[in-house]
């Protein structure tokens, strides 16, 4: 089993697709990795640090005390720039509580979050770092595309002959063959999550793990709809990310092995990846529901997290299961139909 | 060992490439001789569980071979019509993977590898990458893998295509060597090829079996319809249009020697010869009909051996 593993690892990786691929992920990684490097994160955090803890009617006339817009900022408001970024936290508060001239808008912070409890904290680069994820994670799903496609697909057409009639051809050299696939993909997820997410830690410790993600600068207003912890938002993804993963590889093998070659899967798989995108379906949509086990929609975690299956419940958290047993059927299905495959 | 073959039928759509083909195998070299389209590669495929039956089935020693599973195609070796390898793979590596593929592990793995390696006359490119070989050397690796478990059912699909003069002898050696204790089944349309090492020969046609026998005795059936006549070199092409050539050749640049089959005498002063395994592929394969009063097939269309 080691000898075929060891073969099949490097039948993946003397793929040029898969290094073209890999080159795509790379790209992604790091530009993604540059762009949180970019965000000055010891700023942000002295400043959230003055203003921890819950969020009260105090606390957000505190804020707009303190960030009282100048003369120059509101001149450039008139002449139609909506909103400076001064920083993050000022962005966060005149964002909800200020009119245009920076002044109190009246509104309280019950009128704003409702009952929730608004914890005040470092936001910014745990968002930023949750969007290099979702960049990083597409060049991954491409990447993981192209090993897993041309697993089964990529012996039709000869080499499969050999495969096939040899004693272990449908059996152990099938298991090599996806535990290859499986090994190559995760390996890769895990430096896609530990880099990025290492390199979080080792910038901003654990500060604003716990902050709410609503109240966060403008650039995030819409990253989530739901008052979660930065920790609990990048659990999430992460459970989604390697889940997804999990569906798309095992999809993507079985439709490799009923491919009659490696562009067909190719081609298959990569609509498989991206065509749920493409119908524009709102969140409360039934339809909603099942396009949200397709992989990118995980990949593309927030509207998961954010439809609810219960009060307290996301929807996630019924797709994180479904899509296990539906990457096992997959996986059964590729391995039936590779055994089953005629040379014809 | 005993392989059977029964009612063997597979069809592509409304073509029928086997048509309930029955015969039975032991240890020898079976040389299955048809031209482009007879069925060969499909009764091979069918053999090696590469195609499954419309109907009938395949015995090893009486039990059903699907019923078998790995012990099955532990037996098998198999070269396939178009054998392909990973172009990235040194051949060393190849046959390595392969032999582990066959149920081979560690240092078995390696040694078979390296003796098929010397035996084919790969040693000296084992470390080159299969995609820098001629078709010949792609061709000997092929060979090569096919023996790696010591097979007792040898199934090469035109095996000595591409392969040099001295390489066919070579490879003629191999199997003839190989055949004392298997089963080995080997299409080509070297029709020289089969005469040298086969001990039996299987002509198929149109997904049929039209003569299984040995060499001597498959031939026979052209007794009295094969000669050769001497002719004037410059009315020899006129001639062959006009008759079933098997061969021509010119002597001398003014006479030329025919090689004719023929129900009856073709020319004055021809001489009756004795019928070679060409001459009588030459009859089936170049008249576009089958000549059934020739034929010695049994009603059923079975062969015994």
């Amino acid at each position: 089993m080691k000898t075929l593993f060891f073969f099949e690892m490097k039948k993946i990786w003397q793929n040029k697709l898969v290094w073209a691929g890999l080159a795509l992920f790379l790209l992604l990684f790091c530009g993604g990795l540059s762009s949180f490097l970019a965000v000055n994160v010891p700023f942000g955090r002295e400043l959230a640090a003055r203003y921890e803890g819950p969020l009260t009617d105090e606390t957000v006339a505190r804020m707009l005390a303190d960030f009282k817009p100048t003369q120059a900022q509101l001149d450039l408001w008139k002449t139609g720039v909506d909103h400076i970024n001064i920083n993050n936290m000022q962005s966060a508060v005149h964002l909800r509580f200020a009119n245009s001239d920076g002044s109190w808008n009246g509104k309280t912070v019950r009128d704003v979050f409702g009952s929730q409890t608004i914890q005040v904290g470092y936001t910014s680069g745990w968002l930023c770092i949750s969007r290099v994820l979702v960049r990083i994670v597409l060049g991954l799903s491409v990447l993981a595309v192209l090993i897993a496609s041309t697993a089964f697909a990529g012996e039709y057409g000869g080499p499969e002959s050999i495969l096939l009639t040899a004693k272990r051809g449908r059996g152990m050299a099938v298991q090599a063959k996806l535990a290859a696939v499986f090994t190559s993909v995760f390996a890769l997820a895990a430096l896609a999550l530990a880099v990025p997410l290492g390199l979080a830690f080792s910038r901003m410790g654990t500060d604003g793990l716990d902050a709410s993600t609503l109240f966060c600068e403008m650039e995030y207003q819409y990253y989530t709809s739901r008052n979660l912890t930065c920790g609990s938002l990048l659990a999430w993804q992460c459970a989604l990310i390697l889940s997804g993963l999990f569906l798309l590889t095992a999809a993507v093998l079985a439709i490799s092995a009923v491919s009659r070659n490696a562009l067909t899967a190719i081609v298959c798989a990569a609509l498989f990846l991206f065509a749920p995108l493409l119908p524009s379906v709102s969140e409360r949509s039934p339809l909603f529901r099942l396009l949200g086990l397709f992989p990118i929609q995980q990949f593309q975690f927030s509207s998961l997290i954010s439809v609810m299956l219960t009060d307290r419940i996301p929807y996630a958290a019924l797709v994180l299961p479904l899509s296990a047993l539906l990457g096992l059927a997959a996986l059964f299905t590729a391995r039936r139909q590779f055994a089953l495959h005629q040379v014809l | 060992m005993q392989l059977q073959i029964q009612n063997l039928t597979r069809c592509y759509g409304t073509n029928t490439a086997v048509d309930h083909v029955s015969f039975t195998l032991t240890n020898g070299v079976y040389g299955l001789l048809g031209e482009n389209g007879a069925g060969k590669s499909t009764l091979m495929r069918l053999l090696c569980g590469l195609l499954r039956p419309d109907t009938g089935e395949i015995r090893l020693n009486g039990k059903a071979v699907s019923l078998r599973g790995e012990a099955y195609t532990g037996l098998l070796g198999y070269l396939p019509q178009n054998f392909s390898a990973y172009p990235d793979f040194t051949a060393r590596e190849y046959l390595r993977y392969a032999a582990v593929l066959k149920g081979l592990d560690g240092t078995a793995a390696k040694k078979a590898a390296e003796k098929r390696l010397k035996k084919v006359g790969l040693l000296p490119q084992a470390n080159r990458r299969i995609k820098t070989f001629s078709g010949g050397m792609r061709q000997r690796l092929g060979i090569a893998q096919a023996l790696l478990n010591d097979p007792g059912i040898l199934i090469l699909d035109e095996p000595t295509a591409g392969l040099d003069p001295k390489e066919r002898i070579r490879f003629r050696n191999l199997i003839s060597a190989w055949s004392r204790e298997s089963i080995v089944l080997l299409s080509t349309h070297i029709v020289s090829d089969v005469e040298f090492i086969a001990d039996e020969v299987i002509l198929f046609r149109a997904g049929q079996i039209l003569h299984f026998g040995k060499p001597g005795q498959i031939t026979a059936v052209l007794n009295g319809r094969v000669w050769e006549c001497r002719v004037d070199a410059a009315k020899a092409d006129a001639i062959s249009r006009r008759l079933k050539v098997s061969n021509l050749k010119n002597e001398d640049g003014k006479t030329a020697v025919l090689r004719v089959i023929s129900e009856e005498e073709p020319l004055p002063g021809a001489s009756g010869v004795t019928p070679t395994l060409e001459d009588l592929y030459l009859y089936y394969f170049e008249s576009g009909k089958t000549n059934a009063s020739l034929s010695d097939q049994t009603g059923n269309g079975g062969y015994e051996r």
